[in-house]
């Protein structure tokens, strides 16, 4: 879709912008973050628990910014994107998931006491 | 403030004073002094030709995709000279202090290097050669020839385009300005953990370097989305995905990755940030830091990081190997399969960077495997190229000459890295040198197909052709200075050399040490020949002139039908694409050039300078940052902020060239007929109409 000399306020990605929906989007990805942050600096939990809310957070986080912000659906305009997201999933489980198994075997084996107490691996 | 440091800290200048610029070291000083010498006659230069005016408008505020790739390759090619005196620096250092007898010079007890300088020097050399040399290099190249290889305009974004250089010119000015004020980091171009953390390294080097190259990979991600965009969105009526440049397949894989891969990177060197500037404990030793984590990310970025730089190079080398092998290259299908398969592939493979961490068998063996697998499509791309050459016409000239040695070291590069994703073979020659010269080796392809491409692509750009003979004098000296250099590093690395050392305790390895100095004083001679050829060309444009859009008389893509030296609006009229090769389709069919029987409007944008007033924010907020002037960063910042929603509310809808301009234009070129051909009134010329005329089996044969 060629949208060059026209007027870019018209260009169907800018017409999707919503100034109230971007602005609560805002406010609560600050309290989604800054809520975990807090509580981790303050020692607020073991550190399993704290874990289970930062996950939580970050996964809420990205469904609520993907959506209200990347508007992230399969219209004409936005399908690129959403097929982008999609692409990454993959990526992100390879890397994630193989970083995960790295360390479970790693841990054991370099038994430095401050990693062998970590969030994943103590119960 | 939050995290304690030694050393005195106000609020104007931050941890800034005035011992912190190093003239008491005479390397320092000199450097110094001729630095600012240099910069003073091109300043001195620019005033007295009055060229300030030009610099401005043609290059500086420009958003023509050529100009910024043109911008570019300068940025790495004096960052690559830098570099490599770093290199000579080193190789100087090592060869001088082997054995305990040997003297020392300048404070150090061996050599002339104290370690904590020569770690500097290692580590600056490292980040400068891959993120500041190799990599503006390539996207500038990637910037000039994909839009032109597409038939298109310019870049999808072509603002951002300028964004993106000129924070990867913030990033360069931020690693050069240590050399003068406070020092850069000394752990290397990695990022050793934990020793980059606060605790270890209380300096501001670290600080350099973890500000540049997060500014830098930040122009990177975005140079990565606008090549992404433009590839997918740009291309020229006619040009199907299978009829593309295999360059462009390769810069479409190449930035696929660079786009999923740089942000790791960002955001692990900012977590760093975090642990030295707001005292978290992510990567620090203990206190439920994991320094291991650092380097796992590190190299989820890395190992990608590396096929970045060489896609580009496979597919530099895939339109430089036809062009003098006269005859199409060889398996269109399967090289691009191949390029985006090593995409692909180069991000579950980070692992092999530390196999010796202490990884269980399992984990050791999937990632050694999944390592090998790359050699796979790199091989079918090397059999594809063998057999373009074979029975082709081949050709001599000096792109080609650096397309077949990047051949070569492309075998004993990957068949070392084979070597090294064993496990049983990494753990008795990790973090020897052996590594290193495979690295380079690898590096060195990459630099081979650069030069190469500079070589190819010149008259395109320029308009007139780079000299023969010390183009090729430059390729023999460089080729010779690779072998005597890197042979003996392989050979030094399997005698158990570790990497990263300022002296050397065994005197039997002076031999090979040496055989390093003279390589490296080969690629002295040969650096002598690069400026030469410059030099030399410049003089005799009039003589090297190329009159023709095809410069080379047998090269295939769409680029060689803009004419030499492509003018600011690419194409007068948008190309129709026939066939995979068009240049050389419509070449065959005595199609070169045909004069269209009417022009159109062509739309530009404007000149700007904001891009580089946002690359200047962003110099001094990394400055700000490195040195904790709290305020000069928060003034950056803003202005940062300011400059885009600025830019967000300017109404700038460019400007629009008319026809009959373009038609005068055009009418310069020597190549293009009086007389207009006949095309019954369709826009794309003669071309179009007698592709849509004949069918394709006709048009071949006839
Ligand atoms: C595509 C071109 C390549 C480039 C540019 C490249 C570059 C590099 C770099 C920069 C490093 C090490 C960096 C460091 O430790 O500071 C490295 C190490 C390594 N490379 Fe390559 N490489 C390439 C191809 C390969 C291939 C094809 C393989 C194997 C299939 C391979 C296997 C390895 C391994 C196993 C190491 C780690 C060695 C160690 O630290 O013990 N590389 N390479
Ligand atoms: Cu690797």
């Amino acid at each position: 879709m060629s949208t060059e000399a026209r007027d870019p306020l018209q260009h169907p990605e800018v017409q999707l912008a919503r100034g109230g929906q971007y602005l609560g989007t805002y406010i609560v990805s600050l309290l989604l973050t800054g809520a975990p942050l807090w509580l981790v600096v303050h020692h607020l939990g073991t550190p399993l628990r704290l874990m289970i809310v930062v996950v939580a957070c970050a996964a809420a986080l990205t469904l609520i910014q993907g959506y209200f912000w990347l508007r992230l659906d399969f219209s004409r305009t936005q399908r690129w994107m959403t097929a982008a997201f999609v692409l990454f999933i993959p990526l992100f489980v390879m890397t994630i998931g193989l970083t995960a198994w790295m360390f479970a075997t790693l841990y054991t084996r370099t038994m430095i006491p401050t990693l062998m107490h970590a969030p994943a691996f103590a119960h | 403030m939050l995290v304690d440091y030694p050393g005195p800290w106000t609020p104007l200048l931050g941890r800034l004073d005035a011992h912190q610029i190093p003239l008491q070291n005479p390397i320092l000083f000199w450097t110094f002094v001729l630095v600012s010498l240099g910069a003073a006659t091109v300043l001195g230069a620019v005033t007295y030709y009055r060229s300030w005016g030009y610099l401005w408008r043609e290059w500086l505020t420009s958003l023509d995709h050529k100009r910024i790739g043109v911008m570019y390759c300068l940025l790495g090619v004096v960052m690559l000279f830098r570099g490599f005196i770093d290199g000579v620096m080193m190789r100087t250092q090592q060869v001088m202090a082997v054995g305990p007898k040997s003297p020392g010079y300048l404070g150090a007890v061996h050599g002339y290097l104290p370690p904590y300088h020569f770690g500097q020097i290692y580590s600056a050399h490292g980040t400068i050669m891959i993120l500041f040399a190799i990599t503006p290099i390539l996207v500038g190249i990637m910037n000039i020839i994909v839009p032109l290889q597409i038939g298109a305009r310019d870049m999808a974004y072509p603002y951002l385009n300028a964004v993106s250089f000129w924070l990867t010119a913030a990033a360069t000015g931020l690693v050069m300005i240590s050399l003068f004020i406070g020092d850069f980091s000394h752990a290397g171009w990695v990022g050793l953990s934990p020793l980059t953390e606060l605790a270890y390294s209380p300096g501001v080097g670290v600080d350099y370097w973890s500000w540049a190259v997060q500014i830098g990979s930040v122009g990177t991600t975005l140079a990565s989305i606008n090549i992404i965009a433009t590839i997918i969105k740009m291309r020229a009526p006619g040009m199907s995905w299978t009829k593309m440049p295999i360059f462009c397949w390769t810069a479409l894989s190449t930035s696929v990755v660079g786009l999923s891969s740089f942000p790791v990177f960002t955001a692990a060197v900012a977590l760093l940030s975090l642990d030295r500037y707001a005292g978290t404990h992510f990567f620090t030793p203990g206190l439920g830091g994991n320094l291991m984590l650092y380097t796992d990310l590190f190299w989820i970025w890395g190992h990608p990081e590396v096929y970045y730089v060489v896609l580009p190079a496979f597919g530099i080398l895939s339109e430089i190997i036809p062009t003098f092998s006269e005859k199409p290259l060889f398996g269109y299908i399967t090289m691009a399969a191949a390029s985006i398969a090593i995409g692909g592939v180069s991000w579950s493979v980070w692992l092999h960077h530390f196999f010796t961490m202490g990884a269980g068998p399992g984990v050791n063996a999937f990632f050694s495997i999944a390592s090998m697998l790359v050699g796979i499509p790199t091989g079918v791309k090397v059999f594809n190229w063998a057999f373009t050459l074979y029975r082709g016409r081949v050709r001599f000239d000096v792109p080609m000459l650096w397309a077949l040695a990047a051949l070569v070291l492309l075998l004993t590069g990957g068949l070392t890295g084979m070597m090294l994703a064993m496990p049983a073979i990494n753990y008795t020659v990790h973090n020897s040198v052996f590594v290193v010269a495979h690295f380079h080796n690898m590096l060195n392809v990459v630099g081979f197909a650069c030069f190469g491409a500079i070589n190819y692509w010149f008259p395109k750009v320029f308009g007139f052709k780079l000299d023969e003979r010390t183009g090729k004098l430059a390729f023999w000296f460089f080729s010779a200075g690779t072998v005597v250099l890197f042979g003996s590093m392989y050979a030094l690395g399997f005698m158990g050399m570790p990497r990263r050392i300022d002296y050397i305790p065994f005197t039997s390895w002076r031999p090979l040490l040496i055989g390093e100095e003279v390589g490296i004083f080969l690629f002295l001679i040969a650096s002598y020949y690069m400026v030469k050829q410059l030099f030399v060309s410049i003089r005799d444009r009039a003589k090297n002139r190329v009159t023709t859009s095809d410069a080379w008389g047998t090269s295939r893509s769409l680029e060689w039908l803009a004419h030499s030296p492509v003018p600011f609006y690419n194409f007068a009229v948008q190309p129709h694409v026939n066939a995979r090769d068009e240049w050389a389709w419509r070449r065959e069919h005595g199609l070169g050039h045909v004069r269209p029987d009417h022009y159109e409007d062509i739309h530009l944008p404007n000149n700007t300078p904001l891009p580089l007033m946002l690359g200047a924010c962003a110099f001094a907020l990394g400055f700000g940052l490195v040195w904790r002037m709290y305020w000069l960063a928060l003034v950056s910042l803003i202005g940062i902020v300011i400059i885009v929603i600025a830019r967000s509310f300017q109404d700038d809808p460019g400007h629009t060239l008319p026809g009959a301009q373009i038609r005068q234009m055009e009418a310069v070129y020597p190549d293009i007929p009086r007389e207009a051909g006949a095309t019954g009134g369709m826009l794309g010329g003669v071309v179009a109409r007698h592709a849509l005329a004949a069918p394709r089996s006709r048009a071949r044969d006839d």
